[in-house]
Protein backbone atom coordinates (compact mmCIF):
# COMPACT_ATOMS: atom_id res chain seq x y z
CA UNK A 1 0.00 0.00 0.00
CA UNK A 2 1.44 3.34 -1.01
CA UNK A 3 1.39 6.21 1.49
CA UNK A 4 -0.74 9.25 0.62
CA UNK A 5 0.81 11.79 2.99
CA UNK A 6 4.50 12.48 2.61
CA UNK A 7 7.49 14.27 4.06
CA UNK A 8 7.60 18.02 3.55
CA UNK A 9 10.22 19.26 1.04
CA UNK A 10 11.90 21.30 3.78
CA UNK A 11 12.13 18.16 5.95
CA UNK A 12 13.64 16.13 3.09
CA UNK A 13 16.27 18.78 2.40
CA UNK A 14 17.28 18.76 6.07
CA UNK A 15 17.37 14.97 6.11
CA UNK A 16 19.68 14.96 3.10
CA UNK A 17 21.89 17.60 4.72
CA UNK A 18 22.13 15.60 7.95
CA UNK A 19 20.50 18.60 9.62
CA UNK A 20 17.27 17.07 10.90
CA UNK A 21 17.16 16.69 14.73
CA UNK A 22 17.72 12.98 15.34
CA UNK A 23 14.26 12.15 16.74
CA UNK A 24 12.66 13.59 13.59
CA UNK A 25 15.23 11.76 11.43
CA UNK A 26 14.14 8.42 12.94
CA UNK A 27 10.52 8.98 11.88
CA UNK A 28 11.61 10.30 8.46
CA UNK A 29 13.73 7.14 7.97
CA UNK A 30 10.78 4.94 8.92
CA UNK A 31 8.64 6.62 6.27
CA UNK A 32 11.42 6.51 3.64
CA UNK A 33 11.64 2.74 4.15
CA UNK A 34 8.06 2.43 3.03
CA UNK A 35 7.83 5.19 0.43
CA UNK A 36 9.56 4.96 -2.97
CA UNK A 37 8.30 8.40 -3.93
CA UNK A 38 9.98 10.09 -0.96
CA UNK A 39 13.18 8.13 -1.63
CA UNK A 40 13.17 9.52 -5.18
CA UNK A 41 12.65 13.05 -3.84
CA UNK A 42 15.44 12.46 -1.32
CA UNK A 43 17.70 11.59 -4.23
CA UNK A 44 16.87 14.97 -5.79
CA UNK A 45 17.88 16.64 -2.53
CA UNK A 46 21.09 14.60 -2.47
CA UNK A 47 21.84 15.71 -6.05
CA UNK A 48 21.57 19.32 -4.86
CA UNK A 49 23.91 18.58 -1.94
CA UNK A 50 26.33 16.83 -4.28
CA UNK A 51 26.34 19.79 -6.64
CA UNK A 52 26.86 22.33 -3.83
CA UNK A 53 29.75 20.21 -2.55
CA UNK A 54 31.30 20.23 -6.03
CA UNK A 55 30.78 23.94 -6.61
CA UNK A 56 33.08 24.91 -3.74
CA UNK A 57 36.34 26.58 -4.73
CA UNK A 58 39.33 24.43 -3.79
CA UNK A 59 43.02 23.96 -4.45
CA UNK A 60 44.48 20.88 -6.12
CA UNK A 61 45.57 18.20 -3.67
CA UNK A 62 49.18 18.21 -2.50
CA UNK A 63 51.64 15.57 -3.73
CA UNK A 64 51.89 14.46 -0.11
CA UNK A 65 48.13 13.82 0.10
CA UNK A 66 48.11 12.03 -3.27
CA UNK A 67 51.01 9.81 -2.19
CA UNK A 68 49.20 8.97 1.06
CA UNK A 69 46.07 7.99 -0.86
CA UNK A 70 48.03 5.82 -3.30
CA UNK A 71 49.81 4.03 -0.49
CA UNK A 72 46.45 3.24 1.12
CA UNK A 73 45.29 1.88 -2.22
CA UNK A 74 48.44 -0.22 -2.42
CA UNK A 75 47.36 -2.06 0.75
CA UNK A 76 43.96 -2.90 -0.69
CA UNK A 77 43.32 -6.35 -2.14
CA UNK A 78 43.86 -6.25 -5.91
CA UNK A 79 40.71 -8.07 -6.88
CA UNK A 80 37.47 -6.20 -6.78
CA UNK A 81 35.41 -6.88 -3.73
CA UNK A 82 32.69 -9.39 -4.35
CA UNK A 83 29.43 -7.51 -4.38
CA UNK A 84 26.81 -9.43 -2.50
CA UNK A 85 23.51 -9.91 -4.23
CA UNK A 86 20.77 -7.60 -3.07
CA UNK A 87 18.80 -9.13 -0.26
CA UNK A 88 15.37 -10.12 -1.31
CA UNK A 89 12.93 -7.72 0.25
CA UNK A 90 10.66 -9.89 2.33
CA UNK A 91 6.94 -9.43 2.05
CA UNK A 92 6.20 -7.21 4.98
CA UNK A 93 5.30 -8.89 8.23
CA UNK A 94 2.51 -6.73 9.68
CA UNK A 95 3.93 -7.27 13.17
CA UNK A 96 7.36 -5.95 12.22
CA UNK A 97 8.11 -2.30 12.99
CA UNK A 98 10.08 -0.28 10.40
CA UNK A 99 13.78 -1.06 10.94
CA UNK A 100 14.59 2.58 11.76
CA UNK A 101 12.56 2.06 14.95
CA UNK A 102 14.24 -1.19 16.06
CA UNK A 103 17.04 0.47 18.06
CA UNK A 104 14.46 2.37 20.08
CA UNK A 105 11.45 0.07 20.39
CA UNK A 106 12.52 -3.42 19.26
CA UNK A 107 11.07 -5.00 16.14
CA UNK A 108 7.75 -6.50 17.16
CA UNK A 109 4.55 -4.52 17.45
CA UNK A 110 2.96 -7.29 19.57
CA UNK A 111 5.88 -7.31 22.03
CA UNK A 112 5.59 -3.60 22.85
CA UNK A 113 5.02 -2.83 26.52
CA UNK A 114 2.57 0.04 26.60
CA UNK A 115 2.01 2.38 29.51
CA UNK A 116 -1.37 3.93 29.97
CA UNK A 117 -1.14 7.72 30.29
CA UNK A 118 -4.79 8.68 29.92
CA UNK A 119 -8.11 6.91 29.23
CA UNK A 120 -7.76 5.31 25.80
CA UNK A 121 -4.19 6.51 25.35
CA UNK A 122 -1.00 4.48 25.82
CA UNK A 123 2.53 5.52 25.18
CA UNK A 124 6.16 4.34 25.08
CA UNK A 125 8.90 6.96 25.30
CA UNK A 126 12.24 6.27 23.65
CA UNK A 127 14.99 6.71 26.19
CA UNK A 128 18.45 8.10 25.54
CA UNK A 129 17.58 9.89 22.34
CA UNK A 130 19.24 13.26 21.97
CA UNK A 131 17.86 15.94 19.68
CA UNK A 132 14.16 15.87 20.50
CA UNK A 133 11.58 13.41 21.84
CA UNK A 134 10.54 10.15 20.23
CA UNK A 135 7.50 8.12 21.30
CA UNK A 136 5.03 5.48 20.25
CA UNK A 137 1.36 6.22 20.85
CA UNK A 138 -1.59 3.87 20.88
CA UNK A 139 -4.94 5.60 20.81
CA UNK A 140 -8.22 3.74 21.18
CA UNK A 141 -10.43 3.50 18.08
CA UNK A 142 -13.01 6.23 17.65
CA UNK A 143 -11.28 8.74 19.97
CA UNK A 144 -11.48 12.43 19.34
CA UNK A 145 -8.42 14.39 20.43
CA UNK A 146 -8.85 18.03 21.49
CA UNK A 147 -8.15 20.76 18.94
CA UNK A 148 -4.51 21.69 19.24
CA UNK A 149 -1.56 23.23 17.46
CA UNK A 150 2.10 22.34 17.73
CA UNK A 151 5.12 24.04 19.13
CA UNK A 152 8.22 23.59 16.97
CA UNK A 153 8.31 20.76 14.46
CA UNK A 154 6.55 17.48 14.79
CA UNK A 155 6.61 14.40 12.60
CA UNK A 156 4.14 11.54 13.09
CA UNK A 157 3.90 8.31 11.13
CA UNK A 158 0.96 5.92 11.31
CA UNK A 159 1.98 2.31 11.88
CA UNK A 160 -1.44 0.74 12.30
CA UNK A 161 -5.03 1.93 12.35
CA UNK A 162 -5.89 5.40 11.09
CA UNK A 163 -7.11 8.85 11.95
CA UNK A 164 -8.79 11.75 10.18
CA UNK A 165 -8.33 15.46 10.58
CA UNK A 166 -8.82 18.51 8.36
CA UNK A 167 -5.63 17.56 6.47
CA UNK A 168 -7.19 14.28 5.41
CA UNK A 169 -7.20 10.58 6.19
CA UNK A 170 -3.97 9.18 7.64
CA UNK A 171 -3.40 5.44 7.36
CA UNK A 172 -0.40 3.10 7.76
CA UNK A 173 2.77 4.57 6.22
CA UNK A 174 1.39 8.12 6.07
CA UNK A 175 3.27 10.93 7.79
CA UNK A 176 1.91 14.16 9.22
CA UNK A 177 4.72 16.69 8.90
CA UNK A 178 3.50 19.60 11.00
CA UNK A 179 4.85 22.84 12.36
CA UNK A 180 3.54 25.41 14.81
CA UNK A 181 1.14 26.89 12.32
CA UNK A 182 -1.11 23.85 11.96
CA UNK A 183 -4.19 23.57 14.13
CA UNK A 184 -5.83 20.16 14.01
CA UNK A 185 -8.12 17.73 15.76
CA UNK A 186 -7.44 14.09 14.90
CA UNK A 187 -10.24 11.54 15.25
CA UNK A 188 -9.10 7.91 15.23
CA UNK A 189 -10.94 5.51 12.97
CA UNK A 190 -13.24 2.84 14.40
CA UNK A 191 -12.05 -0.79 14.55
CA UNK A 192 -8.43 -1.04 15.60
CA UNK A 193 -6.36 1.30 17.79
CA UNK A 194 -4.31 3.90 15.99
CA UNK A 195 -0.62 3.20 16.58
CA UNK A 196 1.83 5.86 15.53
CA UNK A 197 5.39 6.99 16.10
CA UNK A 198 5.80 10.68 16.85
CA UNK A 199 8.88 12.86 17.12
CA UNK A 200 9.28 16.45 18.14
CA UNK A 201 12.34 18.66 18.15
CA UNK A 202 11.25 20.37 21.34
CA UNK A 203 14.15 19.89 23.74
CA UNK A 204 12.22 19.16 26.96
CA UNK A 205 10.39 16.00 27.94
CA UNK A 206 6.64 16.42 28.24
CA UNK A 207 6.68 19.58 26.20
CA UNK A 208 5.28 17.93 23.07
CA UNK A 209 1.75 18.40 21.82
CA UNK A 210 0.69 15.19 23.45
CA UNK A 211 1.24 16.34 27.02
CA UNK A 212 -0.07 19.84 26.33
CA UNK A 213 -3.11 18.43 24.63
CA UNK A 214 -4.07 16.06 27.36
CA UNK A 215 -2.92 18.14 30.29
CA UNK A 216 -6.10 20.20 30.64
CA UNK A 217 -8.28 17.14 30.12
CA UNK A 218 -6.61 14.53 32.19
CA UNK A 219 -4.48 16.64 34.46
CA UNK A 220 -1.09 14.95 34.04
CA UNK B 1 54.95 5.24 -4.00
CA UNK B 2 53.17 4.57 -7.26
CA UNK B 3 53.15 6.99 -10.12
CA UNK B 4 49.68 7.17 -11.67
CA UNK B 5 49.67 5.59 -15.09
CA UNK B 6 47.87 7.91 -17.48
CA UNK B 7 47.44 5.31 -20.22
CA UNK B 8 45.43 2.66 -18.43
CA UNK B 9 42.16 4.53 -18.22
CA UNK B 10 41.57 4.50 -21.97
CA UNK B 11 41.24 0.70 -22.02
CA UNK B 12 37.46 0.49 -22.01
CA UNK B 13 36.94 1.00 -25.75
CA UNK B 14 33.18 1.32 -26.04
CA UNK B 15 33.11 3.79 -23.19
CA UNK B 16 35.89 5.86 -24.71
CA UNK B 17 33.53 8.20 -26.53
CA UNK B 18 31.65 8.97 -23.36
CA UNK B 19 34.90 9.82 -21.57
CA UNK B 20 35.13 13.07 -23.51
CA UNK B 21 33.20 15.78 -21.68
CA UNK B 22 30.22 16.49 -23.93
CA UNK B 23 30.23 20.21 -23.35
CA UNK B 24 33.58 21.54 -24.55
CA UNK B 25 33.13 24.93 -22.91
CA UNK B 26 32.60 23.42 -19.47
CA UNK B 27 35.67 23.17 -17.24
CA UNK B 28 33.94 20.70 -14.91
CA UNK B 29 33.76 17.20 -16.35
CA UNK B 30 30.22 15.92 -16.71
CA UNK B 31 28.40 12.89 -15.39
CA UNK B 32 29.30 10.71 -18.39
CA UNK B 33 32.97 11.45 -17.90
CA UNK B 34 32.87 10.38 -14.24
CA UNK B 35 30.77 7.36 -15.10
CA UNK B 36 33.50 6.22 -17.53
CA UNK B 37 36.18 6.74 -14.87
CA UNK B 38 34.13 4.71 -12.41
CA UNK B 39 33.74 1.97 -14.98
CA UNK B 40 37.53 1.78 -15.36
CA UNK B 41 37.91 1.68 -11.58
CA UNK B 42 35.39 -1.10 -11.06
CA UNK B 43 36.21 -3.27 -14.08
CA UNK B 44 39.96 -2.72 -14.61
CA UNK B 45 40.79 -1.59 -11.05
CA UNK B 46 42.47 1.32 -12.79
CA UNK B 47 44.45 3.56 -10.45
CA UNK B 48 44.88 6.39 -12.94
CA UNK B 49 41.11 6.78 -13.27
CA UNK B 50 40.83 6.54 -9.51
CA UNK B 51 43.35 9.36 -9.07
CA UNK B 52 41.44 11.53 -11.57
CA UNK B 53 38.40 11.10 -9.33
CA UNK B 54 40.56 11.76 -6.28
CA UNK B 55 42.11 14.94 -7.68
CA UNK B 56 38.70 16.44 -8.40
CA UNK B 57 36.67 15.25 -5.44
CA UNK B 58 39.07 14.87 -2.50
CA UNK B 59 39.67 18.62 -1.98
CA UNK B 60 35.93 19.31 -2.35
CA UNK B 61 34.97 16.65 0.17
CA UNK B 62 37.65 18.00 2.47
CA UNK B 63 36.23 21.51 2.20
CA UNK B 64 32.72 20.18 2.77
CA UNK B 65 33.75 18.39 5.99
CA UNK B 66 35.80 21.37 7.22
CA UNK B 67 32.73 23.59 6.70
CA UNK B 68 30.75 21.23 8.91
CA UNK B 69 33.26 21.98 11.66
CA UNK B 70 35.27 18.76 11.36
CA UNK B 71 38.88 19.30 12.55
CA UNK B 72 41.43 19.10 9.74
CA UNK B 73 43.14 15.79 10.64
CA UNK B 74 39.74 14.08 11.05
CA UNK B 75 38.49 15.59 7.78
CA UNK B 76 41.60 14.28 5.98
CA UNK B 77 40.98 10.81 7.37
CA UNK B 78 37.31 10.83 6.40
CA UNK B 79 38.17 11.94 2.86
CA UNK B 80 40.56 9.00 2.52
CA UNK B 81 37.89 6.73 3.99
CA UNK B 82 35.32 8.04 1.49
CA UNK B 83 37.65 7.46 -1.46
CA UNK B 84 38.59 3.98 -0.20
CA UNK B 85 34.86 3.23 -0.02
CA UNK B 86 34.65 4.31 -3.66
CA UNK B 87 37.54 1.98 -4.57
CA UNK B 88 35.94 -0.95 -2.76
CA UNK B 89 32.36 -0.40 -3.81
CA UNK B 90 32.89 1.00 -7.31
CA UNK B 91 30.82 -1.81 -8.80
CA UNK B 92 27.80 -0.66 -6.82
CA UNK B 93 27.84 2.80 -8.37
CA UNK B 94 24.84 3.19 -10.67
CA UNK B 95 25.36 6.17 -13.01
CA UNK B 96 21.75 5.98 -14.17
CA UNK B 97 20.58 6.78 -10.66
CA UNK B 98 22.89 9.43 -9.21
CA UNK B 99 25.91 11.44 -10.28
CA UNK B 100 29.29 10.54 -8.82
CA UNK B 101 29.31 13.84 -6.93
CA UNK B 102 26.01 12.87 -5.31
CA UNK B 103 27.26 9.40 -4.47
CA UNK B 104 30.38 10.79 -2.79
CA UNK B 105 28.35 13.48 -1.03
CA UNK B 106 26.22 10.73 0.53
CA UNK B 107 29.27 8.69 1.53
CA UNK B 108 30.96 11.72 3.16
CA UNK B 109 27.77 12.84 4.91
CA UNK B 110 27.20 9.34 6.29
CA UNK B 111 30.81 9.13 7.54
CA UNK B 112 30.36 12.53 9.18
CA UNK B 113 27.15 11.55 10.97
CA UNK B 114 28.66 8.22 12.04
CA UNK B 115 32.21 9.27 13.03
CA UNK B 116 31.83 12.88 14.10
CA UNK B 117 28.26 13.18 15.36
CA UNK B 118 28.46 9.60 16.64
CA UNK B 119 24.95 8.51 15.76
CA UNK B 120 25.36 4.73 15.60
CA UNK B 121 22.00 4.02 13.95
CA UNK B 122 22.36 6.30 10.93
CA UNK B 123 24.71 4.16 8.85
CA UNK B 124 22.77 0.87 9.01
CA UNK B 125 19.56 2.73 8.18
CA UNK B 126 21.15 4.38 5.14
CA UNK B 127 22.54 1.03 3.98
CA UNK B 128 19.05 -0.41 4.30
CA UNK B 129 17.57 2.42 2.22
CA UNK B 130 20.33 1.88 -0.40
CA UNK B 131 19.40 -1.79 -0.65
CA UNK B 132 15.74 -0.89 -1.13
CA UNK B 133 16.73 1.58 -3.89
CA UNK B 134 18.90 -1.04 -5.55
CA UNK B 135 16.10 -3.60 -5.48
CA UNK B 136 13.79 -0.94 -6.89
CA UNK B 137 16.09 0.08 -9.75
CA UNK B 138 16.68 -3.60 -10.60
CA UNK B 139 12.94 -3.88 -11.09
CA UNK B 140 12.79 -0.81 -13.30
CA UNK B 141 14.10 -0.87 -16.86
CA UNK B 142 17.66 0.41 -16.92
CA UNK B 143 17.78 3.92 -18.33
CA UNK B 144 21.32 4.96 -19.27
CA UNK B 145 19.92 8.12 -20.82
CA UNK B 146 18.54 9.23 -17.49
CA UNK B 147 21.64 11.36 -16.88
CA UNK B 148 20.26 14.77 -16.16
CA UNK B 149 22.21 17.78 -17.23
CA UNK B 150 24.34 18.76 -14.25
CA UNK B 151 24.91 22.10 -15.93
CA UNK B 152 21.19 22.95 -15.66
CA UNK B 153 21.21 22.24 -11.93
CA UNK B 154 24.33 24.36 -11.50
CA UNK B 155 22.68 27.25 -13.35
CA UNK B 156 19.51 26.89 -11.31
CA UNK B 157 21.57 27.10 -8.09
CA UNK B 158 23.30 30.23 -9.39
CA UNK B 159 19.93 31.78 -10.24
CA UNK B 160 18.43 31.37 -6.75
CA UNK B 161 17.56 34.69 -5.11
CA UNK B 162 20.19 35.64 -2.47
CA UNK B 163 18.12 34.70 0.59
CA UNK B 164 17.11 31.31 -0.81
CA UNK B 165 20.71 30.63 -1.87
CA UNK B 166 21.90 31.47 1.63
CA UNK B 167 19.34 29.18 3.32
CA UNK B 168 20.10 26.30 0.97
CA UNK B 169 23.83 26.64 1.67
CA UNK B 170 23.32 26.92 5.45
CA UNK B 171 21.28 23.75 5.30
CA UNK B 172 23.46 21.60 3.01
CA UNK B 173 26.93 22.99 3.63
CA UNK B 174 26.68 23.86 7.32
CA UNK B 175 24.14 21.17 8.27
CA UNK B 176 22.03 23.65 10.24
CA UNK B 177 18.51 22.70 11.32
CA UNK B 178 15.51 24.89 10.46
CA UNK B 179 15.41 26.19 14.04
CA UNK B 180 19.12 27.05 14.01
CA UNK B 181 18.74 28.93 10.72
CA UNK B 182 15.67 30.70 12.08
CA UNK B 183 17.55 31.84 15.20
CA UNK B 184 20.72 32.81 13.37
CA UNK B 185 19.01 34.91 10.72
CA UNK B 186 16.25 36.13 13.03
CA UNK B 187 13.71 34.83 10.53
CA UNK B 188 10.40 33.13 11.48
CA UNK B 189 10.59 29.32 11.33
CA UNK B 190 7.70 29.24 8.84
CA UNK B 191 9.57 31.57 6.47
CA UNK B 192 12.71 29.44 6.66
CA UNK B 193 10.69 26.39 5.67
CA UNK B 194 8.70 28.04 2.89
CA UNK B 195 11.86 29.56 1.46
CA UNK B 196 13.56 26.15 1.44
CA UNK B 197 10.48 24.63 -0.20
CA UNK B 198 10.53 27.23 -2.97
CA UNK B 199 14.24 26.68 -3.58
CA UNK B 200 13.75 22.93 -3.72
CA UNK B 201 10.92 23.24 -6.23
CA UNK B 202 13.07 25.40 -8.52
CA UNK B 203 16.12 23.16 -8.32
CA UNK B 204 14.05 20.02 -8.74
CA UNK B 205 12.47 21.58 -11.82
CA UNK B 206 15.91 21.99 -13.36
CA UNK B 207 16.63 18.29 -12.89
CA UNK B 208 13.29 16.94 -14.00
CA UNK B 209 11.81 19.32 -16.54
CA UNK B 210 9.26 16.67 -17.54
CA UNK B 211 7.53 16.72 -14.14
Amino acid sequence: MKPNHHLDDATLISYSAGALPSALAVVASAHLERCTMCRDRLLDADQIGGMLMQQQRVDTPSEFARAAMLSLLHDEPTTAQVVLPVEVVEPRDPDCLPSALHPWFGNSMRALRWRRVAPGVQRILASDITGGDLMLLRIAPGSKLPLHSHRGNELTMILDGAYDDMLGHFGPGDVADLDGETLHQPVTSPGVPCICVAATDAPLKFSGWFARTLQPLFGF
Amino acid sequence: MMVPDQTVAEVAPFRAKRAVPSSASSTVPDAQYWSAQMDAVSVQRDRASFMRIYDHFAPRLQRYLRNLGVPEPVADELVQEALLTLWRKAAMFDPGRASLGTWLYRVARNLYIDHVRKEPHWLPIQEGLDRLDQAESDRRVSQPESFFDQELLKQAIDRLPPVQAKLVRMCFLESKSHSEISRELDMPLGSVKSSLRRSFAKLQGSMRPAR
